[in-house]
């Protein structure tokens, strides 16, 4: 909501800059910024038209002198219709800037020396028109600067951004009553001076309410005679400022009120309402209306209508309709001041997507007493305007009265909560400023009884934030001390994350955070689990929950490449979730760690040293390095089916799988758009949590003796597993064998087809001897025999 | 001619070509193949040694032994010689660059997340953590959003069904809180939020925030005004200005928004604290005694205070990132600098 400088000083006098009343404001919390108002010209000062001699080769242009006070006037020619001597208008002077930039110069028309330029409003940027110079008022001094000028003249427009709590200042007055209270002054309403007519009301309407759960009270009033014209300057001027179009003296005039005091009114075309009767109800389920701005609108029964007698005439709260809309034919008005529930305007506004200026104040509660002098003042107010004359009394249908809310206040709570120490005379004298009525009573308590206007106080705790309001926010105590009560202190239960992330920081990991919305199809690529799907999602792309870091981690690589960044390797740290009927929300939300490395070609970074090229062997390292880090017991990986894969393994952990990886497939990396091979990997950090809570270090005493090492060569089929391998060996080691590596792995040249040879280094060691090297030499026979029996295996050399 | 002499002659020429031959390993090699290789000068008298008559043989075979030995020692010599000899003055060229350690990039929201959880952790807060995927009684209701009040305008629902939705805010953590614990609570809520609203520069359909919440016998405006001041203290410098004003949300009364004073140096400055020199910093408030009771707490016997901060806008501020877009592409051009 925009509010006008001037207009404010109206309801309470202040000496505020507009900056420093925006300041003030927002200190109150209603939040207010001033709207900067900038000219974009320079050079323009005020001058007096002293002479005008029309040009004797021109049908239009003419040559003036100007004074702007200097001893000689300036001589400007002129085409503009509307010059004449005496005014006083703003000139651009030679080296002035126009608005848009251009720079004027002195020049000859038609033999001419012109000096200057007198400004339509479109040549200073003031307006698009050009239909003439701007004249000002025939006391403004000349020489004056016209930019600042037209500062001093001009009113300043302060935006409010208010919060949904506040309703009551939702309007001039409701920004005055604050402020008001602020300064200790008291609010200056307008006066109204009706000057009833003869004809009482009653005689020319009938208001009745059917739906009072919907309308708690309809007031309205009758002018005979009104003639609708346009608005007069004044008024069109204060609309315009704050960003509202003029209509016409009675729309206009019931927007004023509307801006001015914050209460909706709504005129209807009298002659139009069926037997002058207004009746308020609940619509049918399926009943049509056409409000007035054409649309047909389709109602259900939580809609309220305004009827007359023959059916609907306006969506009540929410907007007019068309047909008994004040036209330039009307002659007599019916002004309607009600007051409807908020939520039942609220639900009608937002299922019909539709939101005015009135509805946003009903949804946020009015006053249900204010609405009588709003439709006095504005019954007065238009028949200023377009004459007329008013009924006498006014139609008031009231059937659900509200009255004051009483709330007594603990001084001491407040003090309490506050952290103060105010006494009981100054919070009562803050709550009387904002209108409350105070009584003290014994015990330290306050009865407080709440104005109609601030319906959205109904606790104590609503009353010490007004205390507080006035106090300052910024007065209140600020303590230089805290006390920690041990008992509050809880476990991180995500702490251990850190320690990952700055792991693979250090092995040139970066983190990712994809989306946690994404594509249906995506949740399938990588996940069996069923995907939670939202109901009003922002497009299809952002429909569903994501199961799987994965895609999100593939279409960050994806990006990356279609930006020349290769070698990508990322991971993620985020939930997944899946859909589970049986949850209190419908869903199973998991922490999972993600991984993609992407490789190709020119994926070293030096050439004149040895590099591995990175496959998925890079990203296997990876894990097995990080669960190694978090001392987790030993890890198995273990081929596997894995949905969306390619040489997929598993990890476990005893009998748990804690996660994934694998490659993607070309057809999928085309899905994606991705060029290079790209290894994906997902682990459960959920699972790895909990088993990371039993997690001990089984520390064995360092042993001072040495460590054996023999190398072993084996030729086996192409089939058979590292792993499978290493289970031999370490199951046939012996009680003295204590690990084994692979060092190498060759086929090709030398090696039988359908053969590979692969090398293991055993390390023996016993924690009281040195082995002897018979010892060792006879384990290892009983090693290779195993892996010869179990295996197929030839052993091709020792050592 | 006997072969005696020539043995002498060999090693004659020997001692020559050995005393000229420039040191290296190619010398070495040249000598040893002229010399001792398999069509060498000593191969050539050794197969000389059976035309000798019987009784030199054993003479003659002696001295051509003790030459090969002589040879094999010289040259022996000659190589380790060469090999002390400095060849080249070896190009250790200490500007190269060092071998290539990897090293990633911790994402911004993950880094301005971990300094708002140690300067709390200071405090005393403790870390707890809710679902993203909530029910209307944790995210609205338990929170004192009242049905079709406009507060629920304020935050745009992703919806999953009638119930369920996608929370808005982390405050749904408050009530997770105070369910599974009892008070006295000193905790920090991290999490992603979501809002159904338009992806652009400015705004996203996910963010994340940070929550804050104190439930104890004695806490007051007052501590969460010194808390928070020290908050803004610690992450924006020592001489950091802050100031308290007037706000709403359902779940705090009364509620407040911190702002800092950022200053009017650049025209960036006017942009982000549009003219004021006042930056919002975060909300927070009072715990409304309907959210305490939501959560099982006597209102009566413990109040409470609760704060929440937007994590990506911090981090945009922090490092001037004029697009919050940047956060959720992983373009490691953008990553690499954090």
């Amino acid at each position: 909501m925009n509010i006008s400088y001037h207009w404010l000083k109206e309801f309470v006098e202040h000496d505020y800059s507009p900056e420093e009343l925006a300041a003030e404001l927002t200190a109150l919390g209603l939040e207010a910024t001033v709207q900067s108002k900038d000219y974009d010209f320079t050079g323009v000062v005020t001058g007096r038209v002293d002479d005008v001699t029309p040009l004797p080769d021109s049908d239009h242009l003419k040559l003036c002198q100007v004074s702007t006070g200097a001893a000689e006037t300036v001589p400007v020619v002129c085409g503009a219709p509307n010059v004449a001597k005496g005014q006083i208008v703003p000139l651009a002077t030679v080296g002035a800037v126009l608005h848009g930039g251009l720079k004027l110069k002195k020049s000859k028309i038609r033999g001419q020396v012109s000096q200057g330029m007198i400004c339509a409003e479109d040549e200073l940027g003031l307006s698009d028109d050009h239909t003439g110079i701007i004249v000002l008022d025939p006391e403004t001094p000349i020489g004056l600067d016209f930019k600042e000028y037209l500062k001093s003249q001009s009113d300043t427009v302060i935006e409010m951004d208010l919060t949904p709590n506040r309703g009551d200042a939702f309007s001039h007055l409701g920004v005055a009553r604050d402020l008001a209270a602020s300064l200790g002054k008291k609010v200056r309403l307008p006066r109204v001076d009706l000057a009833e007519g003869k004809t009482p009301v009653e005689e020319l309407a009938k208001v009745s309410i059917s739906g009072p759960d919907g309308c708690h009270r309809y007031a309205a009033r009758v002018i005979q005679g009104v003639k609708i014209g346009p608005s007069p300057k004044w008024l069109a001027d204060r609309l315009t400022t704050i960003g509202l179009r003029p209509i016409n003296n009675v729309v206009d005039a019931s927007n004023y009120v509307l801006m001015e005091l914050g209460h909706p009114l709504h005129t209807f075309d009298y002659d139009k309402l069926a037997k002058g009767r207004i009746d308020v109800y609940f619509a049918r389920n399926g009943q049509t209306f056409t409000t007035l701005d054409g649309e047909e609108r389709k109602l259900s029964d939580q809609h309220l209508l305004i009827a007359d007698g023959d059916g609907p005439v306006a969506l009540a709260g929410i907007m007019g309709g068309l047909d008994s809309e004040v036209t330039e034919q009307t002659r007599n008005i019916l002004i309607e001041s009600a007051y409807f529930a908020p939520s039942v305007i609220r639900r009608g506004a937002k299922t019909l997507d539709l939101s005015s200026e009135a509805s946003k104040r009903f949804e946020r509660d009015t006053d249900i007493e204010g609405l009588i002098f709003a439709l006095d003042r504005v019954a007065a107010l238009i028949k200023e305007l377009a004459g007329g004359e008013i009924a006498r009394g006014r139609l008031d249908a009231y059937p659900v009265r509200h009255e004051p809310k009483e709330i007594t206040l603990s001084t001491a709570f407040t003090n309490r909560l506050l952290g103060t120490d105010l006494t009981a005379e100054r919070m009562a004298a803050h709550l009387e400023s904002l209108g409350i009525e105070t009584a003290a009573e014994s015990g330290g308590q306050i009865t407080c009884r709440v104005p109609l206007f601030r319906p959205e106080l109904e606790l104590p705790v609503d009353l010490i934030e007004e205390i507080a309001r006035i106090e300052g926010y910024n007065n209140l105590p600020t303590i230089e001390s805290i006390q920690v009560p041990l008992g509050s202190i809880i476990a991180d239960s995500h702490e251990w994350f850190t320690g990952i992330v700055s792991r693979l920081v250090g092995w040139g990991y970066h983190q990712h955070m994809s989306t946690t919305l994404t594509r249906g199809e995506y949740c399938s690529l990588f996940s069996d689990a069923q995907a939670v799907e939202l109901t009003n999602p922002l497009s299809s792309e952002l429909a569903y929950l994501r199961t799987s870091l994965i895609p999100g981690l593939l279409q960050a690589v994806s990006f990356n490449e279609r930006r020349q960044q290769q070698n990508v390797l990322l991971f993620e740290i985020g939930a997944v979730q899946y859909y589970n009927k049986e949850a209190y929300n419908r869903a199973d939300e998991h922490f999972m760690l993600g991984f993609a490395a992407s490789s190709g070609s020119g994926s070293r970074d030096v050439h004149w040293k040895d590099q591995a090229d990175r496959d998925q062997f890079y990203l296997k390292g990876s894990i097995e390095s990080l669960l190694a880090v978090l001392r987790l017991p030993r890890v198995t990986a273990i081929p596997a089916q894995v949905r969306g894969l390619t040489n997929a393994i598993q990890f476990c952990i005893a009998d748990t799988v804690v996660g994934h990886m694998g490659g993607i497939d070309s057809e999928m990396r085309d899905s994606f758009s991705i060029d290079t091979e790209v290894s994906v990997a997902e682990l459960d950090l959920d699972q790895l949590g909990e088993l990371l809570k039993g997690r001990t270090v089984a520390y064995n005493e360092v042993a001072p003796f040495p460590v054996v090492e023999r190398d072993i060569a084996l030729e086996v089929p192409v089939g058979a597993t590292a792993d499978a391998l290493e289970k031999t060996i370490r199951d046939k080691g012996g009680k003295y064998f204590r690990n084994s590596r692979i060092f190498d792995l060759y086929s090709g040249e030398g090696v039988a087809s359908a053969k590979k040879s692969i090398a293991f280094r055993l390390y023996f060691q016993a924690a009281d001897r040195t082995l002897k090297d018979g010892e060792v030499e006879q384990q290892v026979k009983r090693i290779t025999a195993a892996l010869e029996s179990k295996h197929k295996a030839i052993w091709r050399s020792g050592s | 001619m006997s072969l005696l002499t020539d043995i002498e002659k060999v090693r004659a020429e020997f001692d020559d070509r050995l005393q000229s031959a420039p040191a290296g390993d190619d010398s070495f090699e040249e000598l040893r193949i002229a010399f001792l290789g398999r069509k060498g000068k000593l191969a050539g008298l050794f197969s000389q040694l059976g035309s000798v008559k019987q009784t030199e043989r054993p003479l003659t075979g002696k001295q051509l032994n003790e030459l090969k030995s002589y040879v094999t020692e010289r040259l022996s010599e000659f190589q380790s010689a060469s090999a002390e000899a400095p060849e080249v003055v070896a190009d250790i060229d200490v500007t190269l660059p060092g071998d290539p350690v990897p090293h990633g990039s911790i994402h911004p929201v993950t880094q301005i997340e971990n300094e708002v959880k140690a300067i709390f952790g200071r405090l005393g807060f403790s870390v707890f953590y809710g679902p993203e995927v909530e029910t209307d009684r944790y995210n609205f209701e338990a929170l004192n959003f009242k049905p079709d009040h406009p507060a629920r305008d304020m935050q745009d629902t992703f919806y999953l069904g009638q119930e369920q939705l996608l929370r808005t805010h982390t405050s749904n953590n408050q009530i997770h809180a105070m369910e599974q614990m009892d008070p006295p609570l000193r905790i920090l809520m991290p999490g992603r939020v979501f809002r159904n609203e338009a992806i652009n520069a400015r705004s996203h359909c996910q963010f994340h925030q940070i929550e804050g919440l104190v439930v104890d016998r004695n806490t007051s405006m007052a501590e969460l005004k010194g808390t928070l001041t020290y908050f803004a203290r610690e992450l924006y410098g020592p001489d950091t200005v802050t100031r308290f004003r007037p706000s709403y949300f359902p779940f705090t009364e009364p509620s407040a928004e911190m702002d800092v004073y950022w200053g009017l140096d650049t025209e960036r400055d006017y942009r982000i604290t549009k003219g004021t020199g006042w930056l919002e910093i975060l909300g927070c408030g009072m715990v409304h005694p309907n959210v305490l009771e939501a959560g099982g707490v006597d209102p009566d016997e413990f109040t409470g205070y609760a704060f929440g901060m937007g994590i990506d806008r911090m981090a945009m501020l922090k490092w001037d990132i004029g697009d919050i877009r940047y956060f959720y592409e992983g373009d490691l051009r953008f990553l690499t600098q954090f």
